[in-house]
């Protein structure tokens, strides 16, 4: 078992290593504090509600900034493990494909979490300076954020691992990150008394499959319940985001073990 | 012992659409052994199926049928790996790591401590002459450079099975003898090697025995002693040969 955490460490960090220097992501990390930075403009667009204007622009572009991150490291590693090879020679060595997956998603979470870190605190360095009110609220929002990049790592994981080639893989996760913010209409329709019974299973599949974004809308929902936060919402959103991921996790890993290299 | 042992291994790939599926064969019924400590050299014809035979006894690939035994086990159960090293033909590494780096990785992989893999990494660095640059980015360096880091990559865990695809591919001819006296050196460790080359000259300096694909079939297995005259006549002599009675 020692073994095994010592290796996935060292995929993992091997993998965090190639990230953080990859010229490409660090372009993209100057272009999203840019963006970030360049969100105190859109106060000015909604007078009388300028500091939540600041923070939910912000919030939003670290959470794409975020996705993006997820989909370039994947797709940059995978690209030279696959396209250039690189993997013949790592999985020559004794490491199982599940372990080697498994390392590179805990590199990709790591990086994505440093990513992540840096424009929240961009973020929040903005707000000191305009003055805008930061509360609890932000910071279930930055762990709602966490949770939908460690899911998109997951699926994004599966696909560039089990699809023929990275194109099909990175389109996958982009509509599968785009339909997940939409599952819950599913929920809507599962519920509604009208639905016929065949669409209400078809939905009903569809919903489990698919990522459910809204669970992790932490912010949305200290909204609605007046500015409390319950805490039990979050270890119940943590639990579905950690199953989530896991489940995408394994198969990826068995996938990949029967992929021919 | 033998060190590689195959039985009846075939390989067939599917290539083409859902709707028009082709299949292309690779290798068919192939029978080989390496015994323990012999240097055997892979030779034929580009698409002869060379590198699908090292690809499953690598197990970077699954046969068709048969079997593959290396070193007694099956080599697509990731421990029975401690004892091989590979290194590929035009070895590629990630871009942004240095070969200290990058050697440290693997020496992590083989089960090395951290240390241990540091000091192995700076030891293997300094056989293959890349000591100097061993905080270099892997990006700056030139292919026949890319290839001692992966000749360097073979010496971490003090492997008992070396296979070598096309080791002196792109090696200036400095280098590429620096490459054939570290084979020698394996070889003289009694290390069991399986070399896969074009360079049939280089074959025959360093191999005991050869066998030739051609077509997934393994048409020759013999001792290297045993052939009469210039190697590269006596290969394509036998795949005539065998051509005309086929």
């Amino acid at each position: 078992m020692k073994e095994r955490i010592e290796k996935i460490l060292a995929v993992a960090g091997n993998t965090f290593k190639e990230c953080v220097r990859h010229r490409i992501l660090n372009v993209l990390l100057i272009f999203a504090a840019a963006m970030i930075g360049g969100s105190f403009l859109i106060r000015e667009l909604a007078p009388g509600a300028e500091d939540r204007a600041l923070i939910d622009t912000g919030l939003a572009l670290t959470e794409i900034f975020g996705f993006l991150t997820v989909v370039l490291s994947l797709f940059i590693t995978s690209y030279e493990e696959f396209e250039m090879r690189n993997i013949w020679i790592t999985l020559t060595k004794p490491v199982s494909r599940g372990i080697f997956a498994a390392g590179k998603f805990a590199g990709i979470c790591l990086t994505v979490t440093v990513n992540t870190l840096m424009m929240l605190s961009l973020l929040l360095l903005l707000a000191r300076i305009n003055s805008a009110a930061v509360n609890t609220s932000f910071i279930a929002a930055a762990l709602g954020i966490l949770l939908t990049l460690y899911v998109s790592a997951g699926f994004t994981m599966l696909f560039m691992l089990t699809a023929t080639n990275l194109t099909t893989g990175t389109l996958f996760s982009v509509l599968f990150y785009l339909i997940g913010h939409l599952t819950q209409n599913l929920k809507t329709l599962i519920a509604s008394p009208k639905t016929a019974a065949a669409v209400k299973f078809t939905a009903s599949v569809f919903y489990y499959v698919l990522p459910d974004f809204a669970a992790f809308n932490f912010r949305d929902q200290i909204y609605l319940s007046g500015g409390v936060f319950h805490y039990p919402l979050l270890l119940k959103a943590s639990a579905y985001g950690a199953f989530y991921a896991l489940a995408c996790l394994l198969i990826a890993g068995f996938a990949f073990s029967k992929k021919e290299l | 012992m033998d060190a590689i042992i195959t039985k009846k291994l075939s390989k067939s790939y599917i290539n083409g659409n859902f709707w028009a599926r082709k299949k292309s064969v690779a290798l068919i019924n192939v029978d080989l052994t390496v015994k323990e400590k012999q240097v055997f050299g892979l030779l034929g014809l580009n698409g002869a199926g060379k590198t699908t035979l090292m690809k499953i006894m690598l197990g970077l690939v699954s046969p068709t049928s048969g079997k593959a035994l290396v070193l007694g086990k099956d080599i697509r159960e990731a421990s029975n790996r401690k004892n091989i090293a590979y290194l590929p033909e035009m070895p590629y590494f990630p871009r942004y790591l240095t070969p200290r780096e990058i050697l440290t990785f693997y020496g992590r992989l083989y089960e090395l401590s951290n240390k241990e893999s540091k000091d192995r990494a700076a030891e293997a660095l300094q056989t293959v002459g890349l000591y100097k640059r061993a905080d270099s980015k892997l990006r700056e360096f030139s292919k026949g450079m890319l290839q001692r880091v992966g000749i360097a990559s073979l010496l971490l865990n003090d492997a008992k099975l070396f296979f070598l695809d096309e080791p002196t591919y792109g090696l200036d001819p400095l280098a590429a003898k620096e490459m054939r006296d570290i084979i020698l050196g394996l070889k003289k460790r009694g290390k069991t090697i399986l070399l896969n080359s074009h360079q049939i000259n280089e074959v025959h300096k360093l191999c005991d025995r050869i066998g030739i694909l051609h077509g997934g079939k393994l048409i020759l297995d013999t001792p290297v002693s045993k052939i009469k005259g210039n190697m590269e006549d006596f290969f394509v002599r036998t795949v005539k040969k065998y051509e005309r009675a086929d």
